[in-house]
């Protein structure tokens, strides 16, 4: 009896689980009549066909039974059932075996043509009121009916009528509803104590708390989620007819009704529909299942098509389920479907039932707990793929190199097997109709059939072996394992672990995104689409690829899209169903002879086709969505992938797409002359065109040519200016209409105008295959800025010329006021304002004239310095007297050419006595201390007009273009390294110093970017909100240093204090060093750097400090070596040119010479050492800066990130894509960094 | 006051600002003060003397009139005639091949038609040659830079040559892979095995 009432218990327990769980989302079940009551089995994943199993397994009759979709609202349980054929009794026994159970409800059947089978005719003589009188939710109850005054009548008039509302906020689980419950319940009680004022405010507070609830819920397009699941029940039609053809009459009459009742739910009840639907899905899942595992395999876009395409908005009653397809289980594995359905049902459960859940399905695997923690589902997928892929391989096989080169070459050798086979039975077919063909035949198509197998099965193990090896590297280091610091979405992980059983090799590449590439999530969201589009042979209009060349597609696609983020794959399914995919060479890029040219025509077969009638700007016609897709996704571009451009072209198009940008944009391009005239802009719309010289241009080459400069990045290549490129990349990612208006003009007249420098007439001299007007517009911008850098000059060297001229003309008025003691005081005076006024106009013209008798060129080759890199600093304003010409670079020579201006501004003749006073004044100190303390005597600088100071023209270049009031200031220092091998500045200490001097520098400052100069280097972009930035930022020096503290310097030290495993360190050693071994062309040397290679080698597990030093070590002789011979050349160079050369000289050039060894070895091993180690695994990194370096291919920032060996601050370039770093050599960190703001 | 075409010299007075002194005697700081003073310098006569000024009130000595179009084109020329015509654009280097050649027959002495006036100077940076047009009824407007257009050009053959490496840049490198030539189509399957 005691197991009677626990089984009871259980019972109750089950069922009352069933009906709380009801009530949050809709489930499939089976009721049946049993001996005692009925058994009712119900699960929101698991198929009805399922609980119709374990209900029969639990006692339940069959032939009493219905199965469908169940839910609770309130007190009600509604059974939507899939069979006609219900008892009608059921209502009623299972209302009673609840009741029994201590479980109140009513029961309600929903036939499929909609007919309810209530229980109302119970003996227990419920009826309907019970409905609208129950208690909707814990304590929450309709008033109690009182004999009370009419505001009491009126308020259980209001509170009747928010019962059935809450009740149905609680059954959609609107968030706060049971706050209002409460509320309400409170209500009826100060009704019944007769505070009816409280009673009032309480009904008052709950309308407005459920009116609000309801603008607040989301709103449901119900045409247009109707039409999702028309759309979707249709995509089920594949299938569905598989089954009609396949499947026994009994299912295919169930499939019948389920499809019926959808029909009629889907005009009536769209929520019920979903329901439905989702239970049909599960239906023809579990039937197809059922049928030979192979059908159900190949068909690609059936049950087995992926579920990365977007998810439904329909109210499904299942969480959406992972593709029931995800072959984890190949070859030997179960039958597929039913291992499918319990990897499924088991990560449903799990997650359903939170984390404590999942931990214990995955308890057992240390290395899928850590990764649960991130991603639960796709840890729980991971476990049944494992499970499968060990199935297929016969066992815990651990996967190594061999393992996979062994599984290769089976598959190879089965499908040699096979192709003999095809070419045995196609011989047996050739020959002559008859009993020995026939024979013949028969025997190669047994043969063929078994070589076939063979290869399912060899295929099967290698791609096991594959998804095995690809998971175990990506959670265990790759970007789901523990330590990754690139997270991905959870959802994105699962589509990852689901890839890797379906298409290894197409997976890796997402996975690879996942931990490169700049949108994480992109291409393992979109990677089940690409598989199903490689599976079709990305099939339009009957052609196809073959499978090679579809999966090779399939990555570039994926490689792409993972660059260019979700708006790449969005565009991808109309593209490929256009069969756009199979043209040649659309964009006419083909035979391009510089990446310059194949992006120009690119860009150009894009920019050309989104100009619409009348010039103006048309994205949305269907020649540009073609142009645009064939950029993005044709072969033939792909082959030549440029996924910087792509990116930009996107960023671009959604730039234009604002439709306050694209009347901006249509307005520049209308307001372009028609047709262009001036021959600088033809020349240049003719090479943008790919015209000849002589071919006529139009407004459309010149729009055209503006479009195509838009669409793509303003990048210094490996060729150009810095200082012209900062100023114009900012103008292009900051205003990009104003850039555009920059190209218009260049196109259109030929002429250019930066908003805060001269006019020019453009340059035309652009590098052969580069976009000409956007090379034009940063060589343009430099002549502006030349001329106005030239005339600040000018102003400057006249402010030096007053000081030393006042004192000229005061010397000549003392010289004309000599032997004027006899005169009348009248007659003084006379003669005093008299050469007052004489030496003020002579002062004046001097001074005039002195500015006009100079100019200033920039000379770009002149050295101002040696930097500490041994190379030169270049670059520098030169004074230059313009007739006679002649370059001034020293001071006598500025005196001499002053002195005859100054004689010739004054009429003296050089000869005359005069002329002495004029010649003796500018020699004089005097002179010299008014020129030269312009800006103040020392310590201030002194004003050298020969010798100015050297530098870039960035500043000028950015003033010209975002700002004449812009000034230089400086952030950090520059720091002089002491000549070696005397001990210099760390150079953690002095990133951390140029660090902290560019986040004082920018703190506050709202623009996305701010020119910024390394002086005397580069002009470059500072990105002062790049978000990797917003956790070492702070108000205070004390705030910046504990956020520089806890954000940089303590991962720092985790990374230094790593163990490189000793495999790793041993690869990243060899990776190093063997290459210098090799390309060793003394063999003295490198049988040096073998000993020390040999002498030096990781022969365990070691920190990357520890590794530096034996990379150092290994090399130290052959260092020494190299030093020793590049100094004895050096001398002996010296000495030939004629030069002495002493002991100390040798030894500071031989020191110099290891040094630089020394500093190029340590950049490049940390270098490898942070990609191979660290990258996006534990490494943060802050991105400070864009360096204009770039192309279509890629772009390079600046980023401080610890340097693995030392962990404190290092500067690195990063390049995207791949994100790979490379350490910036030490003149990047001495150098003073400034700002132009 | 007076009629007849004054000598004028230019200068800079005490608070930086362009002048202009007349007859050695008289500085004034505006266009239309000097014709007040020197209305003669309205004679078609005083094309060059105005353009003189004009241009030093305008911009000083970042532009010289051209006063001898034979001489500025004989020395434009030379200029040219300097440059590597096969360089390509360098940073920093001013160079007249980059831009181009005016049609010099297009560039005149000042003249002065009525109260207009036109004259050409050159930039001191490069040399290259814009065109300016005032209207001396408006003194005030006359010398405003804006009035300084670039002369439209024609442009020599741009250098074949790719400018040099720059040292420093990190990025890809590389020159396009030519177009794949073998078939990527799948075929369709033979249909053996049936006689």
């Amino acid at each position: 009896m005691a197991k009677d009432d626990a089984a009871l218990k259980d019972q109750a327990s089950e069922i009352d689980s069933i009906f709380k769980d009801g009530k949050k989302k809709p489930m499939n079940f089976a009721l049946m009549k049993a001996k005692e009551g009925v058994v009712l089995k119900a699960h929101p994943l698991k198929s009805p066909d399922v609980m119709f199993r374990d209900a029969k397994g639990a006692g339940g009759m069959p032939a009493f039974s219905c199965t469908g979709v169940l839910n609770v609202m309130g007190k009600v349980m509604e059974l939507s059932v899939i069979n006609e054929d219900v008892p009608r009794t059921l209502p009623k026994l299972a209302k009673k075996h609840f009741s029994a159970m201590g479980i109140k409800c009513k029961v309600v059947i929903v036939l499929p043509g909609g007919e309810r089978l209530a229980d109302e005719d119970d003996e227990d003589g419920d009826d309907t009121d019970e409905v609208e009188t129950e208690e909707v939710a814990p304590g929450i109850e309709a008033p109690v009916e009182e004999p009370d005054d009419g505001l009491a009548e009126a308020l259980k008039e209001r509170i009747k009528a928010l019962v059935p509302q809450l009740r149905t906020a609680l059954t959609d689980g609107v968030a706060g509803v049971e706050k209002l419950a409460k509320a309400l319940q409170a209500a009826s009680a100060e009704i019944a104590n007769n505070a009816l004022e409280r009673a009032g405010k309480l009904v008052d507070a709950v309308e407005a708390g459920l009116q609000q609830a309801a603008s607040a819920a989301p709103t449901v397009d119900t045409d247009q989620l109707k039409q999702q699941l028309l759309g979707e029940f249709n995509d089920l039609s594949g299938n569905v007819q598989k089954l009609r053809e396949a499947a026994a009459s009994q299912v295919q009459g169930k499939l019948s009704q389920i499809s019926a009742m959808f029909e009629a739910e889907v005009e009536r009840d769209l929520k019920k529909a979903g329901s439905v639907l989702s239970l049909m899905k599960n239906f023809v899942q579990a039937e197809l299942g059922k049928l030979a595992p192979a059908a159900a395999d190949r068909d690609p876009g059936g049950a087995g098509a992926s579920t990365a395409t977007p998810p439904p908005a329909t109210p499904a009653p299942a969480p959406a389920a992972p593709s029931p397809a995800a072959p984890v289980a190949t070859g030997d594995a179960p039958p597929a479907a039913e291992a499918e359905k319990s990897f499924l049902q088991r990560i449903a459960d799990a997650v359903l039932e939170g984390a404590a859940k999942v931990v214990e399905v995955v308890k057992d695997n240390a290395r899928l707990l850590a990764m649960a923690g991130d991603y639960p589902e796709a840890a729980l997928a991971a476990k049944a793929a494992m499970d499968g892929f060990n199935t297929t391989l016969g066992g815990d096989l651990e996967i190594t190199p061999e393992v996979l080169a062994n599984a290769a070459a089976d598959t190879g050798a089965a499908k040699t097997l096979v192709d003999a086979a095809e070419t045995e039975l196609a011989a047996a077919s050739a020959l002559p109709a008859g009993p020995a063909a026939t024979a013949a035949v028969k025997a190669a198509e047994e043969k063929l059939a078994a070589a076939e197998a063979a290869q399912t099965k060899a295929e099967a193990f290698e791609k096991a072996a594959k998804g095995k090896g690809l998971l175990e590297t990506a959670i265990t280091t790759g970007p789901m394992s523990p330590g990754a610091t690139r997270k991905m979405s959870p959802e994105a992980a699962l589509e990852l672990v689901k890839g890797a059983g379906r298409d290894p090799d197409l997976t890796a590449v997402a996975m690879e995104a996942a931990g490169t590439a700049v949108h994480p999530d992109a291409a393992a969201m979109s990677l089940g689409r690409v598989i199903d589009l490689k599976d079709a042979g990305f099939e339009a209009n009957g052609t196809s690829f073959n499978p090679e060349y579809a999966a090779e597609y399939g990555a570039s696609i994926l490689k792409m899209g993972g660059h260019a983020g979700p708006d790449y794959f969005a565009r991808m399914d109309d593209y490929m169903a256009s069969g756009r995919q199979f043209l040649n060479d659309p964009t006419g890029e083909g035979g391009a002879a510089t990446f310059g040219e194949l992006e120009q025509k690119r860009s150009l077969s894009v920019g050309q086709a989104m100009i619409g009638p009348g010039g103006a700007l048309a994205l949305d016609t269907q020649g540009a969505k073609d142009a645009l897709g064939d950029a993005l996704f044709n072969p033939d571009t792909l082959s030549n992938a440029r996924p910087a451009l792509t990116a930009h072209m996107l960023e671009t198009v959604a730039f234009l797409k604002d439709p306050a940008n694209a009347a901006g944009a249509s307005g520049i391009l209308q307001g372009m002359p028609e047709p262009p005239t001036d021959p600088n802009a033809i020349s240049l719309l003719q090479r943008a065109n790919g015209l000849g010289p002589t071919d006529p241009v139009t407004k459309g080459h010149a729009q055209g040519a503006v479009m195509a400069s838009m669409l793509k990045s303003l990048d210094q290549g490996p060729v150009g200016s810095c200082f012209s490129t900062a100023p114009t990349r900012r103008m292009r990612e900051s205003d990009p209409l104003a850039a555009m208006g920059a190209y218009a003009s260049i196109a259109g007249t030929g002429k250019y105008k930066p908003p805060f420098g001269p006019e020019v007439p453009v340059v035309t001299n652009t590098p052969p295959g580069d976009d000409p007007v956007m090379r034009s517009w940063e060589y343009s911008l430099a002549t502006s800025t030349a001329q106005r850098g030239a005339s600040n000059q000018r102003n400057q060297l006249a402010a030096a010329a007053d000081g030393g001229m006042t004192g000229l003309t005061d010397a000549m008025k003392a010289k004309a006021m000599e032997g004027t003691g006899g005169l009348s005081p009248a007659d003084l005076a006379a003669k005093q304002l008299a050469e007052d006024t004489k030496a003020a106009l002579q002062l004046s013209k001097l001074k005039n004239d002195v500015g006009a008798a100079f100019t200033f060129i920039y000379d770009p080759m002149s050295v101002t310095g040696v930097g500490s890199d041994g190379s030169s600093d270049r670059g520098r304003y030169i004074l230059q007297r313009i007739s006679p010409q002649k370059d001034i670079r020293n001071q006598a020579d500025f005196l001499a050419q002053t002195t005859e201006v100054a004689l010739a501004s004054l009429a003296i003749d050089p000869a005359a006595l005069e002329a002495t006073l004029v010649k003796d004044h500018i020699a004089s100190p005097a002179f010299i201390t008014a020129v030269t303390q312009i800006w103040g005597p020392p310590p201030k600088k002194a004003y050298l007009p020969w010798e100015m100071a050297g530098g870039g023209q960035t500043t000028e270049a950015t003033q010209a273009l975002h700002g004449d009031t812009l000034t230089e200031n400086q952030m950090t220092g520059e720091l002089k390294d002491p000549a070696p091998p005397a001990p210099r500045v760390p150079e953690g200490q002095r990133a951390t110093e140029v660090l902290n001097g560019f986040m004082a520098g920018m703190a506050g400052k709202a623009d996305a970017m701010v020119t910024v100069r390394t002086v005397g280097m580069h002009g470059f972009n500072a990105l002062p909100n790049d978000p990797s930035l917003d956790t070492l930022k702070g108000a205070t020096p004390e705030a910046r240093q504990a956020a520089l503290e806890a954000n940089m310097l303590k991962p720092g030290e985790g990374m230094r204090d790593t163990d490189i495993p000793k495999e790793k360190a041993l690869e990243l050693y060899t990776a190093q060093l063997q290459p210098m071994i090799d390309d060793e062309a003394d063999a003295a040397v490198q049988a040096l750097l073998q000993a020390g290679f040999d002498a030096n080698k990781p022969t365990a597990a070691m920190k990357p400090a520890a590794l530096d030093a034996a990379i150092k070590a290994a090399t130290t002789a052959a260092r020494t070596a190299g030093a020793t011979s590049a100094a004895d050349t050096w001398k002996a160079d010296e000495e030939a040119k004629g030069e002495t050369i002493t002991d100390a000289d040798y030894q500071a050039r031989l020191a110099k010479e290891q040094q630089e060894r020394l500093d190029a070895l340590e950049q490049e091993a940390s270098s490898a050492m942070m990609n191979a180690v660290f990258r996006g695994k534990g490494a943060p990194e802050f991105v400070v800066a864009d360096t204009n370096w770039g192309s279509g291919a890629d772009h390079t920032f600046f980023v401080f990130a610890p340097d693995p060996a030392t962990g404190l601050p290092a500067l690195w370039m990063k390049t995207v894509p791949d994100g790979s770093l490379r350490k910036a050599s030490r003149d990047w960190i001495t150098a003073e960094w400034a700002a132009i703001d | 006051m007076t009629d007849a075409i004054p000598q004028v010299a230019l200068g800079i007075d005490e608070g930086a600002k362009s002048v202009v002194i007349i007859e050695g005697a008289t500085q004034v700081s505006s266009l239309g003060a000097l014709l007040t003073e020197a209305p003669g310098l309205l004679h078609p006569d005083g094309a060059l003397t105005l353009a003189r000024v004009i241009n030093h009130l305008a911009v000083r000595n970042d532009w010289h009139v051209i006063e001898d179009p034979a001489a500025y084109e004989a020395g434009y020329r030379a200029q040219l005639g300097r440059e590597d015509p096969d360089a390509p654009w360098q940073e920093g280097v001013l160079r007249l091949r980059d831009h181009g050649v005016p049609d010099f027959k297009g560039i005149a002495a000042p003249k002065m038609t009525g109260t207009r006036l036109t004259f050409f100077a050159a930039d001191a940076a490069v040399g290259l040659p814009y065109r300016i047009e005032v209207d001396l009824s408006d003194p005030a407007r006359a010398v405003d830079p804006a009035l300084y257009r670039a002369v439209s050009l024609i442009p020599l053959p741009p250098s074949t040559a790719r400018p040099p490496k720059n040292p420093m840049f990190v990025g890809a490198t590389g020159t396009p892979k030519p177009l794949r030539t073998e078939s990527r189509l799948a075929e369709p399957k033979a249909d053996v095995g049936k006689n």
